[in-house]
């Protein structure tokens, strides 16, 4: 990985924390560092030769960075790319991205609230090849546009999120992928909108019900959500938590940058607590009944966060869903997006083109 | 006169406080605090309400221990009137009723928790406050109040984050007390904001007619809209002053020439513990100010070295008093025992669990907290206190501590 592409990997974490941080690298990192982040419009990133003071944050970043070979040269890097920004009916910005050949068919990217889009490149690079692909950002997560408090946050306007961008692109024939959280999104917006051609649900957390197996990783981020979206002071209180380095003990070293990003900071864990919040208590059994398109809806057994019981149920209420149930591969497998999936997506989409 | 009943066991003094002779302790047991508040001995014997451990012993620390405000001929007289701006959690409102004979107090603090904490301590200790929920400046209207949950005394409608918590780590490093290992951390942990709306009032509303002894202002940048707000016909009735200035913009020789042209005699000066950071101190006094009361405060009583133990817990009747083993003495206490036996399991309940070793991680230590809350309610339980102090025993020593 060259260090412009560590430092765009860490972007988003880094604009949302603000600067100056500090990251424990060698010291010949420190003069090419300060002049990818002057370049690229970044927070000014410190460079100290010991972890031990280091906070969250600052770890997950230096986890990232640690991994490029800093005594090669920089020059000079590419600039990051500029999202298209669609403006929402409430005003909410939401930043757009889209990849591939502008003409070929859609394929629309629903990912977990709150992830940026870096997490979704593994299946961007696919399906890029041979379709449009469109993604965006979780509305209230990656702008400081004023205005949150007075803005929807709850499944319908998210899905409402999804039509916009579909509108947006002038899209009317999209397969759309929802991964994890984006999965229930992707689902109430489906009987909703005629631009939706069909579905692929992955590893997704639905909400079905008081009696419905949850997985305990469900339930204990279902109750840190709802801590964190009660008020702003709940959300700071919880997040001296999150500074601490012991909470980056779950985390995936290589999709830390990621997956660390909702609780970058106070404001953020607030704000991510009410929108996954409101995605992990709606409902989704009217969803699933009503959604015409036809559906895979993919799990594993080995998903220890998302109940694969939930995906089978869903599977078994659309009126045109199929399940597969992969025999490996965790939660985040779905966002590895390793071959075996990517195939069955492509196959998938291409059949089901096949019959309309 | 009656004595305490008490009962030593295992190191710990459990004690039935007198309603007589201590009155303050059989108080505390018999109120509820407002959601979010705690109380604290930071000397033993004086619990104080606060938001946090760490601004109450701050601020005893700086209003009692270091005396910071009766300096420089500052005095405060028996029937003294005094206006506490910027009161916070009403530490100088108490120190002020603790030193002078009937006075009558006006504490001002915009922000909500440190305002019900004022109130709360001047119920605690019978002393009769005014509490002013409202924030102060030239004129009437509305401002923004940024709150520090973590670090309350900086909070203000001045506020500038990064500002504020290069100030707190300047403090930090020259705090022989604090801890010098994790001040980043801990600068950035306590200045985590958030924004309120609150009402504004000149000082000429609060003082209105009547002479003040001693108007202290501690108001954390606003201190120059706040001397604004003082109608000119009421400076002859303010005998004296302490203020503390931030020095932005020679903002201190302002003050100086501003009060020395009240007719003020006027001393600056720097606490050493604030060496480094903006604040300073400035003093002004008027001839006629009357002579200070002769009345001393009683020293608290150690119970703790009193009856030779480690911890002293204040019980309503000795029946309260836990069987041995694990004690909880404190609802928010037992109630993280039960919560971490269906967590980790009945064998994990032992003094030396460590929550780590037992496989706990942040969202572990989030279902722990929603299941003390489940029982007890929000805001009992401070979210990372398990990662600072993740020992089952001491976790409970702590909450029995903070619950006295």
């Amino acid at each position: 990985m060259t260090a412009r592409d560590a430092v765009a990997d860490v972007a988003p974490l880094l604009t949302a924390l603000g600067g100056p941080r500090t990251v424990a690298l060698p010291a010949e990192a420190a003069a090419p560092l300060a002049h990818l982040t002057a370049a690229l419009g970044l927070p000014e990133i410190r460079v100290v030769d010991s972890a031990d003071d280091l906070d969250a944050a600052d770890l997950v970043l230096t986890g990232r960075l640690a991994r490029v070979d800093w005594s090669a040269p920089v020059g000079d890097p590419a600039p990051l790319p500029a999202p298209t920004v669609v403006t929402a009916a409430d005003g909410a910005p939401l930043p757009c991205r889209t990849h591939g050949p502008p003409d070929a068919p859609a394929v629309v990217l629903v990912s977990a609230c709150g992830m940026p889009a870096g997490l979704v490149r593994p299946w961007v690079a696919r399906l890029a090849r041979s379709h449009r692909v469109l993604t965006w950002d979780t509305r209230g997560l990656f702008d400081t546009a004023p205005g949150f408090d007075q803005r929807g946050v709850d499944v319908a306007t998210q899905a409402a999120d999804l039509r916009t961008v579909l509108a947006a692109h002038d899209v009317r024939d999209a397969h759309v992928v929802g991964l994890c959280g984006g999965a229930p999104v992707a689902l109430a917006a489906a009987a909703t909108t005629d631009r939706i051609e069909s579905l692929s649900l992955w590893h997704g957390d639905y909400e079905l019900g008081g009696d419905a197996p949850k997985t305990t990783h469900q339930r204990d981020v279902a109750a840190m959500l709802a801590m964190a979206a009660g008020s702003r002071e709940r959300a700071a209180a919880l997040h001296a938590l999150f500074r601490r380095p012991a909470a980056l003990a779950t985390l995936r070293p290589d999709l830390a940058h990621h997956l660390y990003y909702p609780y970058a900071t106070a404001e953020l864990l607030h704000r991510y607590g009410r929108l996954n919040g409101a995605i992990m208590t709606t409902d989704c059994r009217p969803l699933a009944r009503t959604a015409p398109q036809p559906a895979l809806v993919v799990t594993s057994r080995a998903d220890t966060t998302a109940h694969p019981a939930g995906s089978a149920w869903v599977a078994a209420a659309l009126p045109a869903g199929r399940l597969v149930e992969l025999p490996a591969g965790d939660h985040l497998a779905a966002f590895d997006a390793d071959a075996t999936r990517l195939d069955l997506v492509e196959r998938f989409i291409t059949e089901t083109r096949s019959r309309t | 006169m009656s004595t305490p009943t008490v009962e030593v066991r295992d190191g710990v003094a459990y004690v039935v406080p007198d309603p007589d002779t201590a009155p303050v302790h059989h108080r505390l047991l018999s109120t509820s605090l407002p959601a979010g508040l705690l109380w604290h001995e930071p000397v033993p014997g004086r619990p104080i309400v606060g938001v946090n451990r760490t601004e109450i012993e701050f601020l005893y620390r700086e209003v009692w221990a270091d005396n910071a405000y009766l300096r420089h001929g500052i005095t405060l007289p028996d029937n003294a009137v005094v206006v506490d701006a910027g009161a916070n959690i009403g530490v100088f409102s108490l120190f002020a009723a603790a030193h002078c004979r009937a006075p009558r107090i006006v504490a001002v603090e915009p922000g909500t928790e440190a305002a019900a904490a004022t109130a709360a301590n001047a119920a605690l200790y019978d002393v009769a406050v005014d509490v002013r929920r409202v924030a102060l400046g030239a004129v009437p209207g509305e401002a923004e109040f940024t709150y520090y949950p973590g670090n309350t005394v900086m909070s203000g409608t001045h506020a500038d984050t990064a500002e504020d918590r290069a100030v707190l780590l300047a403090y930090l490093a020259a705090d022989p007390a604090a801890d010098r290992t994790d001040a980043v951390t801990l600068a950035t942990d306590r200045i985590q904001p958030v924004t309120r709306r609150v009402p504004v009032v000149p000082l000429a509303e609060v003082i209105a007619d009547q002479p003040v002894d001693l108007l202290k202002v501690d108001v954390e940048k606003a201190e120059w809209a706040v001397l604004a707000g003082i109608a000119e016909p009421q400076w002859d009735r303010i005998a004296q002053l302490a203020v503390e200035v931030h020095d932005l913009g020679d903002r201190i020789a302002a003050t100086v020439d501003l009060l020395t042209g009240k007719g003020f005699t006027v001393v600056s000066e720097q606490s050493p513990r604030l060496s480094g950071t903006p604040c300073h101190t400035v003093f002004g006094r008027r001839p006629m100010a009357r002579p200070g009361s002769t009345l001393r405060p009683a020293e608290p009583v150690d119970l703790a070295a009193t009856f030779g133990v480690d911890r002293v817990v204040y019980v309503r009747s000795l029946a309260e008093i836990p069987a041995a083993g694990l004690t909880a003495a404190s609802p928010t206490a037992a109630a993280l025992v039960e919560v971490w036996g269906e967590l980790f399991g009945q064998d994990a309940v032992r003094a030396d669990a460590d929550f780590f070793a037992l496989g706990g991680s942040s969202l572990t230590a989030v279902r722990l907290i929603a299941g003390v809350e489940g029982r007890l309610g929000a805001d009992v339980l401070a979210p990372d206190l398990v990662f600072t102090t993740p020992r089952l025993g001491e976790l409970v020593l702590a909450l029995d501590r903070a619950a006295g």
